[in-house]
């Protein structure tokens, strides 16, 4: 019985395993090419369901399952779709496609049709709104195409993210928005519009692919002005008094313009003069007017702000308006107050061919400012040009008290405002299939100031104006990219001066003088680019014309050439060498009759040259970077050839040390490398980074009328250290070493400086919401010739984050250490000082996130 | 003897380099572009298919390239970032994705996927075969994308959980990414708590062939995936504190 289920089942299987079969075959096009990645299928010829699906492989064979009845489907792009019936016994199959091309457009009839740029679509508020809707965002939910996420704010058209959103036009928020659909009552909101396809530089638009969606926000007529404000603070104690730190930001929304006001105010060492705006301003012109007066002042900059007392206030305005379809203003007000304090011991040693001078001072400093920055700034985005225009202005009032006990005892006070205008403009045009752009940068500065040292008054008048403005543009032919840059350069410097109270025997006191110049100027390039080799030889051509008042001024035409050579070894190597030769341009604030008392000690006196300062430098660099490997270093080494016209001059006229220039050829000589490097090591979970720098110059300078030699070497260390075994926890540690070596072969002496720093600084969660970070730093100075200083400093900062706000403990400088000393090296000078540090601080803040 | 080894290292590893130029591979018969969504952040790509061909790229990341490299227009581009540069903040809306600077290239006559991919500065080349996924496809479950009727298709593809819709009426392979292998072109696909990608439009006509793109002339080096992979995820590589996406692929 058992025999026959058996035999029954066995025959009962064979019979359905034939009736599923595989079926093989090869598909070809009419020419016998085969087709791969055409799609077999088998159909169920009743119910029309794929039963298995597969595709040819890159010779055009197929393996499929299926069963007798079934149709077996062969499809692939712009050929004719083929179908056979399965039957019995099917042998391989050889399928020859025909091409047909009508399956392709009905593929594009049924998608949707690609929208027209510059659609705008408006929705009117009003048809959408319902009881119990508060702010934009209530309503704008339910407007169709929009998504509108309720915790941020954020909006979605179209399953796609807005690339911009304006009110009325204007773009204040950038990414911000979050706050105004969150904020916004929706009866002030007449409609919302949808800007489609909505670009960023216009004149780019043959190159661009863009479906960017922006909406605009229109307000009703009578709607009210809003305030949005959020804010932070935090105070604290210190040895003797109080510390504050507080900011606000708040943005008003009327229907003609949107304006955002900030208010910061600290005296815990933060530096708020300047917004970060400064940082991207490369393409300006800087003024050459260096500080004429300057007070020798202990650095209010040094150790992060340990060493700065202030008490700062500003305040910042912002306002933006959209004049049509293509343009709009924005304009920036700042206006900062400053007092800041320093004091510091300096021991100061001056070599001379007549023996050691040593000065041992003890300064105090104060100073106060005012600082109003004004910036407007116009844009005109269209199709065939981009056109910025930025005017600003910094009027800078500054006055310096410094008061010095000790071997030289003085008081000096500075009158040291400082008026700058700036206009820069930039125009991109498209002529048929180039972009040629012209840009105009152009400053004037003013400083009318004065120097009180105990009884004598240096007045100065300085005025400079400089404009240079260049066309420039490029274009490919084959391997060679032309570019070239031609322009204008001119400029004017006006001089006043008048010193009371040193003997006429020193010089002269009091005069004025002017300096213009003007330069036309062409630099062209040709970039040659073989395989892995980039050739690039461009030159610096310009004619120059010079007239200084007091003389006949003169004219010459100068050529800087510079070569270039680059190769891509591999992916990792890249080698490059370059050579040039340079000449400087002329300094106007050169050219002045007077001499000019810089401090208690030092007095300039001008130079009416016109010779110019000629460079030749050569330069290899090579760069491995393997960036899985976790590895990249960088190594670039410089070796420079200098002739000055002219040679450095120190005299000691009575109390006085005059520097100035002589002429004379002086030949200078030097070596500089840079080298960067950084590797992930895997067992710390970390990565090291190395950066060291290190140049070493050999030139002289006439002292007395004697040729003092000096040598000197520098050579700067950091090295980096991140581990992150722990999971969430930071763990740094960076060293720093500094060696600074000056030698004075005429006197047999050589200063040399050691300074090394280590910091350490970890970062622990301590729970979910609370976290701990420390900072200690371990100085280790030299001061004295081999004489080291130890300064330790240890910061402790406790975190509490919760929903809305964010408090923070800090616990500064615990050991209370209140001075910090280092040496520096100068022109045949060392100095040492000792200055006074900010204490032990405790500040509690608070950060309040709408 | 150390110097000697080192140059033909050196000399070997020139070898293994390739730095080919832009240049047209053959013209285009479809192309398709695809939305993606992540988190924040959205991107466009471009499939675009030849006969023997397929490329898969974003259009932001085509675009910075053409026009960074080109001296002509690279001023303008360094004004842009700048500008975003000055705007950036956290809750800004950016073009960014899994793979935004990859550039995808389907051989089906050798039956071989290349990525062409950057870390930092370097620059690498991966070639596998073309992957065939394993899909479970749900009858029941449709939906319309750009006018064109779709089923479900589900599968793990390394690592992660896919959910697309493909549509028959395009018979192709093909797909976003590296998904691919069903009897019709795919027009979304979705990752639970990843990835949203869906197709926007299709162009037939007036199309760019299918080029091969290295406008920075970079050169590549070859390395095999799953080495990729593992490096590539290794923290300390990275800066402190960057945050970087999850990748496409898990394993």
């Amino acid at each position: 019985m058992k025999k026959y289920i058996t035999l029954c089942l066995l025959i009962l299987l064979v019979q359905s395993i034939s009736a599923q079969r595989i079926v093989e075959g090869v598909v070809t096009d009419v020419g016998g090419h085969p087709v791969s990645a055409a799609i077999i299928k088998t159909v169920d010829a009743t119910t029309k369901k794929t039963l298995h699906f597969c595709q040819t492989d890159t010779k055009g064979k197929f393996t499929i399952t299926a069963q007798e009845g079934n149709i077996l489907s062969i499809s692939a792009i712009s050929y004719k779709k083929q179908e056979l019936k399965v039957t019995m016994d099917m042998p391989a199959q050889h399928i020859t496609l025909e091409e047909d091309t009508k399956t392709l457009s009905e593929i594009t009839v049924k998608a949707k049709p690609i929208k027209i740029k510059g659609d705008t679509i408006q929705y009117l508020l009003t048809t959408y709104k319902k009881e119990g809707d508060r702010t934009l965002a209530d309503v704008l939910a339910r407007v169709p195409g929009f998504d509108v996420n309720k915790e941020n704010g954020e909006i979605q058209y179209e399953g796609k993210s807005i690339s911009n959103f304006y009110i009325e036009g204007m773009n204040l928020m950038g990414g911000k928005y979050g706050l105004a659909t969150k904020s916004l009552p929706q009866d002030d909101v007449a409609t919302v519009e949808v800007m489609k396809h909505h670009q960023p530089i216009r004149v780019l638009d043959d190159f661009t692919y863009s479906d960017d969606n922006a909406i605009n926000i229109k307000m009703k007529q009578g709607a009210k002005a809003r305030w949005m404000t959020t804010y932070s603070g935090g105070i604290g104690l210190k040895s003797h008094g109080g510390l504050w730190n507080f900011e606000t930001f708040a943005m008003r929304l009327k229907p003609s313009f949107q304006t955002i006001l900030t208010y910061k105010t600290n005296n815990i060492g933060k530096n708020i003069r300047r917004e970060t705006d400064k940082l991207l301003s490369f393409d300006e012109l800087q003024s050459p007017l260096s500080a004429m007066l300057a007070l020798p002042s202990p650095s209010p900059l040094l150790l992060k702000g340990r060493s700065l007392f202030n008490r700062s206030h500003a305040v910042s305005l912002n306002a933006l308006q959209r004049i049509d379809e293509n343009s709009q203003v924005s304009v920036q007000v700042t206006f900062a107050n400053d007092r800041n304090e320093a004091t510091s011991l300096r021991h100061s040693d001056f070599y001379t061919n007549s023996g050691i001078k040593t000065i041992e001072n003890r300064k105090q400093y104060l100073e106060k400012s005012n600082d109003l920055f004004a910036k407007i700034k116009y844009e005109n985005n269209a199709k065939n040009h981009y056109l910025k225009n930025e005017l600003s202005g910094d009027f800078s009032w500054n006055k310096q008290w410094l008061n010095e006990q000790g071997t030289n005892p003085h008081m000096m006070m500075g009158n040291l405002p400082i008026y700058t205008l700036k206009d820069n403009f930039s125009i991109m045009k498209k002529y048929g299939k180039r972009l040629v752009t012209l840009q105009s940068k152009n400053i004037m500065d003013i400083r009318p100031q004065q120097l009180y040292v105990d009884s004598l008054v240096q007045s100065i008048n300085q005025h400079y104006y400089e404009t240079n403005t260049d066309v420039r543009g490029s274009f490919r032919i084959g391997r060679f990219i032309l570019s070239g840059q031609i322009g204008v350069n001119a400029g004017e410097h006006r001089f006043t001066s008048d010193l009371v109270g040193v003997p006429d025997s020193v010089g002269l006191l009091m005069g004025k003088s002017s300096f213009t110049f003007a330069r036309f100027y062409a630099t062209p390039s040709v970039e040659y680019i073989v395989r892995d080799l980039d050739f690039m030889l461009s030159g610096d051509m310009s004619y120059n014309h010079y007239k200084y008042s007091l003389d006949n001024g003169q004219s010459k035409v100068l050529f800087s050439p510079n070569l270039r050579i680059r190769w891509k070894a591999t992916a990792s190597w890249t080698f490059s060498a370059d050579a040039s030769i340079n000449t400087m341009q002329i300094n106007a604030a050169q050219f002045y009759p007077t001499l000019v008392l810089q401090d208690y000690q030092y007095i300039n006196k001008g130079l009416a040259g016109y010779n110019l300062n000629k460079e030749k430098s050569v330069g290899i660099g090579v760069v491995y970077s393997d960036a899985l490997k976790g590895t990249s270093i960088r190594l670039r080494i410089t070796k420079s050839f200098g002739n000055s016209p002219y040679t450095s001059t120190q005299d000691f006229v009575g109390n006085y040390i005059v520097e100035s220039l002589t002429q004379g050829d002086t030949k200078y000589n030097s070596w500089n490398m840079f080298l960067m490097g950084s590797q992930g090591i895997g067992f710390l979970k970390g990565k090291l980074n190395v950066k060291a720098l290190y140049n070493a110059i050999n030139s002289y300078m006439v002292q007395n009328s004697q040729r003092m030699p000096y040598d000197t070497k520098n050579l700067n260390i950091t090295s980096n250290l991140d581990i992150g075994l722990i999971k969430g926890v930071d763990l740094n540690y960076k060293l720093t070493y500094g060696f600074h070596q000056m030698k004075m072969p005429a006197f047999g002496k050589t200063s040399n400086l050691n300074s090394w720093k280590h910091e350490g600084s970890l970062r622990i969660p301590l729970c979910k919401i609370l976290s701990m970070e420390t900072l200690t730093e371990y100085y280790h100075n030299e001061v004295a010739q081999k004489k080291f200083k130890d300064m330790f400093f240890q910061d402790f900062t406790l975190i509490f984050k919760a929903k809305h706000f964010d408090l923070s403990l800090a616990w500064n400088n615990v050991f209370n250490n209140k001075s910090y000393s280092y040496g520096l090296n100068n022109t045949l000078s060392s100095s040492f000082s000792n200055q006074d540090i900010r204490g032990r601080e405790l500040m509690l803040s608070f950060y309040y996130k709408p | 003897m150390k110097l000697y080894a080192f140059c033909i290292t050196f000399m070997l590893s020139l070898l293994s380099c390739f730095g080919q130029e832009t240049h047209i591979i053959e013209p285009s018969i479809l192309e398709i572009s695809y939305h993606t969504k992540y988190l924040n952040s959205y991107d466009d790509y471009a499939l675009r298919i030849g006969k023997n061909v397929n490329e898969y790229f974003s259009y932001h990341t085509l675009r910075f390239d053409s026009l960074g490299s080109n001296p002509e227009t690279a001023l303008a581009i360094i004004n842009e970032k700048i500008k975003a540069a000055r705007n950036n903040n956290k809750t800004t809306h950016k073009v960014e994705s899994p793979g935004h600077g990859d550039y995808l290239y389907r051989n089906l006559e050798e039956g071989k996927m290349t990525t062409y991919t950057q870390v930092w500065d370097s620059h690498y080349k991966i070639t596998e075969d073309i992957p065939t996924p394993e899909w479970v496809i749900h009858e029941d479950s449709t939906r319309s994308v750009i006018g064109f009727n779709c089923t479900m298709a589900t599968t793990h593809f390394r690592g992660r959980d896919w959910k697309v819709w493909f549509s028959e009426e395009i018979p192709l392979p093909l797909g976003p990414w590296k998904l691919g292998g069903l009897p019709g072109l795919i027009l979304a696909a979705h990752c639970d708590g990843y990835l949203d990608i869906i197709a926007s439009s299709i162009k037939r006509e007036q199309l760019s062939p299918v080029k091969f793109y290295n406008f920075w002339e970079k050169k590549y080096k070859d390395i095999d995936r799953l080495s990729y992979l593992k490096k590539a995820s290794d923290p300390t590589i990275y800066p402190k504190n960057t945050t970087f996406f999850p990748k496409m692929e898990l394993e």
